[in-house]
């Protein structure tokens, strides 16, 4: 018994571990979800769902704020984690979230969502940590700026609402990376303090002081809503360049 | 690294950051809504049949409010196609309108007419002003054109590589180039007054500032364009300058109008030209930092005829070429021919 009991332990800390992980996660995901709504986005895609926490998680490093990272891999329609499709199921059990429209084609699944009164419910209690407000203020930030380039002219018309914003997420300088060399299901490195994302986003945050003389520079000085504001832009720019 | 002069065009040349700068509005907030009013103007709007009756203003309301009681929402497409063709923009209507484009109301009794009102709209009452006139859009923060569009259909974003982008130091080229897609038979940039007496609209140099800037932001990649930028340690404002990303160089750039305006019957001619030569002196002289200006001539003038230069004027050492003088027509290319060729008739006749 002893002996059991002893060996019991560490597996029970690493269960404990993976699922305070998995909660976290889950959390991330309905914030996402409770922002969409207060910009009255009607639903969300399994694409959707999947670009906008990629963003909101390769650029949290920006805020400083530690989010429960998911694995991304490049895949054909961009960077993609297969623990959110569990994560949304669990979620739709829960009653957190609901499904809008499901549908199949060529075996294929394409399904919509959107958070439901006890998913806000939750929601509204969960900041009262302030950990957890951090993170719904940033994924909020970050909803908005994708909120306001989703209908820029010139992307997808092959998509709708949201998942337009594909075209931004295959300029992102990490994705876009792999994507160049051709790494198909290699893993995206977003914890990594200096990938090609955060080098950017650094020159972003400096680039008032790069403005060439007779600006004056004081003037230019950016907050992080406006730092974000210009790496989208970028990423539009970059897009639109590719004509 | 390959992004940083790209990243640095695009930050120096968005007005939108530039106008939130000025306000303190939510760079976020007006992004969303400039985004999707230049979505909006570039659907299927039949230009064709409406022409220059589409004129309205527009007055952004700031703060992320949706309104429940709205007329409608300009964003949706067959709501503002109706419209149209109901002549809701026929005079020039005022909108007053939030970022998710609802429509709270409109005001039928304040047409805004031209741009100088939706000037005055943007001084008087709110910060911002959209004015849509046919295919262009101003954006009018407290009185001042922040930015400006001459065609929304033929513009990209600033920073977009473009198939017909020059380098900055090929700005004589785009000056050329601008003159004869948009100001040449007034395509895009309307200048005369009186056509048939060639009198020019007041003020046409600020007329031929904003199309050009507007150019140039567009069409130069490696460089930033700029308007009434100030002269190192001086109060002086040039017209229109651009700073060579690649080496930092000034271009400055003097633009002079030459010809009668509606306000001035005396006919601007030799004097005002080597004004403008002696004031591009001056700046070339004062400015500290590395630079090359050129004089640009706008003539509106009743004959086409060379400038008188005053010789006493020392040319600057960084003085770019001759100036670049360009004859407004006010005759259309057929009236032109057949002018030529009544003239040339009556010549054989004598």
């Amino acid at each position: 018994m002893p002996n059991s009991t002893k060996s019991s332990r560490p597996s029970d800390r690493a269960q404990s571990r993976r699922d305070n992980e998995y909660f976290k996660r889950s959390n991330e995901i309905l914030y996402l979800f409770y922002s969409a709504d207060e910009l009255n986005w009607p639903y969300i895609s399994k694409i959707g769902v999947q670009k906008c926490l990629y963003l909101s998680e390769i650029l949290s490093p920006l805020k400083e704020i530690i989010l429960a990272f998911l694995n991304f891999i490049y895949l054909y329609k961009g960077p993609y984690s297969k623990d959110i499709q569990n994560i949304l199921d669990n979620l739709v059990a829960l009653n957190a979230i609901e499904v809008v429209s499901f549908t199949t084609t060529d075996g294929n699944s394409y399904a919509d969502y959107r958070i439901t009164e006890p998913g806000k419910y939750l929601v509204q209690h969960l900041v009262s940590y302030l950990v957890e407000k951090e993170k719904l203020d940033w994924i909020r930030t970050v909803t908005k700026v994708i909120d306001a380039y989703k209908d820029s002219y010139g992307l997808s018309t092959q998509y709708e609402g949201v998942d337009k914003i594909i075209d931004l997420v295959y300029q992102e300088p990490s994705f876009k990376d792999l994507k160049k060399r051709g790494a198909k299901r290699e893993a995206i490195p977003i914890e990594d303090r200096n990938n090609l994302t955060m080098n950017l986003v650094n020159f972003l945050k400096k680039v008032d002081q790069r403005l060439p003389p007779g600006y004056e520079k004081d003037r230019y000085k950016l907050d992080l809503e406006t730092i974000l504001l210009l790496f989208f832009e970028y990423l539009y720019v970059e897009h639109l360049s590719e004509g | 690294m390959e992004y940083e002069n790209r990243v640095l065009k695009i930050f120096a040349s968005n007005q939108v950051f530039e106008a939130c700068r000025e306000t303190g509005i939510e760079t976020i907030e007006l992004m969303k809504f400039y985004n999707s009013l230049d979505s909006l103007l570039r659907k299927n709007i039949p230009y064709g049949e409406i022409g220059e009756l589409f004129v309205f203003a527009l007055i952004f309301i700031p703060g992320w409010e949706k309104w429940n009681k709205k007329d409608f929402n300009l964003f949706e497409e067959n709501a503002f196609v109706s419209r149209i063709k109901g002549g809701l923009f026929d005079k020039g209507n005022v909108l007053f309108v939030n970022c998710f484009g609802d429509v709270l109301k409109q005001e039928k009794q304040q047409f805004v007419r031209d741009y100088v009102e939706a000037q005055e709209l943007s001084n008087d009452k709110y910060a911002i002003v959209f004015y849509v006139e046919y295919r262009a859009i101003h954006l009018i923060v407290k009185g001042k054109s922040r930015f400006y569009i001459h065609d929304v259909l033929q513009s990209n974003r600033p920073g977009a590589r473009r198939p017909r982008s020059l380098p900055a130091r090929e700005y004589r080229q785009l000056i050329q180039r601008q003159y004869d897609e948009e100001v040449y038979g007034e395509k895009g940039v309307k200048y005369w007054e009186n056509k048939k007496s060639r009198i020019l609209k007041d003020d046409p140099e600020i007329i031929f500032h904003g199309p050009l800037w507007s150019y140039l932001v567009q069409y130069t990649p490696d460089g930033i364009p700029d308007r009434e930028a100030t002269i190192s340690g001086t109060a002086n404002r040039t017209d229109v300058r651009i700073v060579d990303l690649t080496n930092w160089t000034l271009y400055i750039i003097e633009i002079k109008c030459l010809g009668k305006t509606k306000s001035d019957s005396v006919e601007r001619s030799d004097e005002w030209a080597n004004d403008g030569l002696q004031q591009l002196n001056e700046y070339l002289h004062d400015e500290e930092r590395s630079t090359v200006g050129t004089l640009l001539l706008y003539d509106g003038r009743q004959e086409n005829k060379d400038i008188n230069w005053c010789t006493e004027i020392p040319c600057h050492p960084n003085y770019d070429k001759s100036p670049m003088r360009f004859y407004l027509e006010s005759e259309s290319a057929s009236a032109k021919a057949k002018r030529i060729v009544r003239n040339l008739k009556k010549k054989s006749r004598e």
